[in-house]
């Protein structure tokens, strides 16, 4: 043990060896087991240092302790105080919540030995290692995925809004757990502030943005050279989040960029020539399902599971924007915030998928389409109330939202829906996360009944529908949810029947 | 799926007998278990162990990580360091082994290559007409290991890009070797990220205990 006092001032014990090593960290534990002590291995220039002092001090207090920190704090492990180590730039970060270690590990008794190991966010991204190694109890569902990528979504929303980029967003740097749909962002002393700390690493491959590929050749100061920025995290957060809700990398199809040398075409593919495997109007680069393993069967195949159809039609447009529109034009890419909102507003068109074996647990219910399982086909069996929310714009006009809530038996509504101004981050008030409504299927009708909501009117006939009053879920129904600003009216089709 | 393939070359002459065997076997072993921890490792790395003595020997062609079982190197009592017939059938291996890119499939990456040698090649008009061979052989990085006081780091200079020597023979000091290995394949494996502080391999590592 060496005893030491920290910048802030605090004493604290460090045991003598690492206990783990990362690839410019060594990381210590540190007496009482609340915090491990992370020491650099190289000595920090003066930026380094200013930027650490920034993160401890400027920013943290600004995320960390500012408004909803409580629900941000969960998603970084944000360095509370810095200390000198052995001569050594060292910052002070939580230990791991016990969740993102594995509880059960791989399959046959653990075979590779990561029980106890970090949640690392790689194991989930990939079908074949879910499917080959990972224990069952460590799998999760498919909507476990979408809450995971909610959050890292939240986390880099609100580090670029506080003017921070995080220039190095991989599935390395994310730990993740699935039993709560959890992630949080680990590693993030790299933060870039654009114009005062530059970024250190180009980032991980398979994350890099084209441009950054593109032009990572150029000497470090010539001004073609560009650099990880927001943008560049606005690409790696669409990866990830694909990786996540597909288990394929949106890049890597069947196209060879060059025959000769494979650095050169990796390069060319996540670089210049980079071509999303879906691209609608250029299908060079789709993926060699003869090529891949059973293990990995159907999600590597973007035939079989299209993004279309298993992420639904608002996450589809965002990847349309993300790896058409914005893969080589960076200020089209979709940001963090809408992604944030995609994510949750999926939530609301999710129906079970009855196979309870099925690794989706829940999955996209397209309107007008069909109502089955993408995965493993089983046919949902109930019919589907489908609220179609329209908002008030000027006078009494409603427009249409292109959004939409699939019905379930016991679906709860929140407050927060009610209006098109409110949603559910770190923000939300308490007194919206209330319940406004429940649905229930009484025999062959579908009933909403009113829990709180004190201004809800049938729009059909301008009769008041109190709380505690019953009202039917018929084709063709409309019922206003609110009258405060931006309110939502919800226009009822009764689907699947 | 590219792969990365990864060979490890080890001297197996006489004097390697008793403790030092004994710990490049445990250090193989934490090796493999290291690098099984690691995910994207376990995606791609391919790892192949060829011996050197008197003979030359693949004890493990080329396997993926997932199902590869290391095998226990034995010594004979005593014998000559044929290093160079051991880099001409590496590099004669390596052409066979590795995939290359064509028009329609993705070739493997460019392997990676750690010799482990506790003496001085034996067989010298062979080790010279061998160095051209393996420094054309396409690999991505070369590094030898001259273990122990009679280790003559000249040699592995001849064809290594990098080399480390170590002092003692023991199971600490290899064990640090292998350590640095397993970071070395991961670092491999990222090798995309150019501007990474791990993926520089240093010149030379000493180990002092």
């Amino acid at each position: 043990m060496q005893n030491l006092v920290t910048d802030r001032g605090v004493s604290i014990s460090v045991e003598d060896e690492p206990f783990a090593s990362g690839t410019m960290k060594d990381v210590y534990r540190i007496e009482g087991g609340r915090d491990v002590l992370a020491v650099f291995r190289e000595p920090l220039n003066a930026q380094g240092t200013d930027r650490l002092k920034a993160l401890v001090d400027t920013y943290r207090t600004r995320i960390v302790d500012g408004a909803g920190g409580n629900e941000l704090s969960a998603l970084y492990r944000w360095p509370s105080d810095t200390a000198t180590f052995n001569g050594k730039s060292a910052v002070v970060v939580p230990m791991f919540e016990h969740k993102y270690l594995f509880a059960h590990g791989s399959v046959d008794n653990d075979k590779l030995s990561i029980r106890g190991k970090e949640k690392q966010g790689k194991w989930f991204t990939s079908a074949y290692h879910r499917n080959t190694y990972l224990h069952p109890n460590e799998h999760g569902k498919w909507t476990d995925a979408l809450s995971i990528c909610r959050r890292l979504s939240q986390a880099v929303r609100r580090l670029h809004a506080g003017g921070l980029a995080h220039s190095d967003l991989s599935y390395r740097n994310v730990l993740v757990d699935p039993g709560s749909g959890t992630a949080c962002l680990i590693d993030i002393d790299g933060l870039v502030v654009p114009g005062k700390f530059a970024p250190d690493v180009t980032g991980t491959p398979d994350f890099i943005a084209p441009e950054v590929v593109r032009t990572r050749d150029l000497d470090i100061d010539d001004p073609e050279r560009i650099h990880p920025s927001m943008e560049t995290d606005r690409h790696a957060l669409a990866v990830l989040i694909y990786l996540y809700l597909t288990g394929r990398h949106p890049l890597r199809g069947r196209k060879i960029h060059n025959a000769h040398d494979a650095d050169v075409d990796e390069s060319l593919a996540m670089g210049e020539a980079a071509l999303w495997i879906e691209h609608p109007d250029d299908p060079s680069n789709r993926t060699d399902s003869e090529d891949a393993r059973p293990a990995e069967l159907p999600w590597v195949d973007e035939r079989q599971l299209p993004c279309s159809a298993l992420c639904g039609p608002l996450l589809d447009a965002l990847f349309k924007r993300a790896f058409v529109d914005g893969l080589h034009t960076p200020h089209n890419r979709p940001t963090a915030e809408e992604w944030e909102r995609a994510l949750v507003l999926t939530r609301d068109l999710l129906i079970p998928c009855l196979n309870e074996e099925c690794f989706m647990g829940h999955y996209v219910f397209l309107n007008g389409e069909h109502t089955h399982c993408p995965l493993c086909n089983n046919q949902y069996e109930y019919s589907i109330p489908v609220l179609n929310f329209y908002t008030k714009r000027t006078g009494g006009s409603f427009r249409p939202e292109g959004h939409s809530m699939a019905i379930v038996n016991q679906k709860e509504m929140y407050v927060w829906q009610a209006d098109r101004f409110s949603f559910d981050n770190e923000r939300l008030e308490d007194e919206k996360k209330a319940v406004l409504a429940r649905i229930e299927r009484q025999g062959d009708n579908w009933v909403l009944i009113n829990v709180s909501g004190d201004q809800m009117v049938d729009a059909t006939t301008s009769q008041a529908v109190a709380p505690g009053d019953h009202f039917t879920l018929a084709d063709g129904a409309k019922l206003l949810l609110s009258k405060v600003d931006g309110c939502r009216l919800a226009y009822v089709q009764i689907a699947n029947s | 799926m590219r792969r990365l393939p990864v060979y490890l070359l080890v001297d197996t002459s006489g004097s390697m007998r008793g403790e030092p065997i004994e710990a490049v076997n445990n250090g193989i072993k934490s090796l493999i278990a290291t690098l099984r921890q690691d995910p994207q490792a376990l995606e791609s790395v391919y790892m192949s162990i060829i011996t050197f003595d008197a003979q030359v020997k693949a004890v493990c062609e080329l396997t993926p990580l997932e199902s590869f079982n290391p095998p226990s190197i034995t010594t004979p009592d005593s014998g000559p360091t044929h290093l160079g017939e051991a880099i001409r059938i590496v590099a004669e291996t390596v052409k066979s082994d590795v995939r290359k890119s064509s028009d329609t499939q993705k070739g493997d990456w460019a392997p990676m290559l750690f010799v482990l040698s506790d003496g001085k090649a034996s067989d010298l008009q062979a080790f010279k007409e061998a160095i051209p061979l393996i420094r054309a052989a396409g690999f991505a990085s070369i590094v030898g290991l001259a273990a122990g006081p009679k280790a003559n780091p000249t040699d592995l200079k001849a064809f290594c890009d990098h080399v480390a020597t170590m002092e003692t023979m023991d199971s600490q000091s290899f064990s640090k070797f292998f350590q640095w290995v397993s970071e070395a394949i991961n670092s491999g494996n990222q090798r995309a990220d150019t501007k990474s502080p791990s993926s520089a391999l240093p010149d030379e590592i000493n180990f002092e205990f």
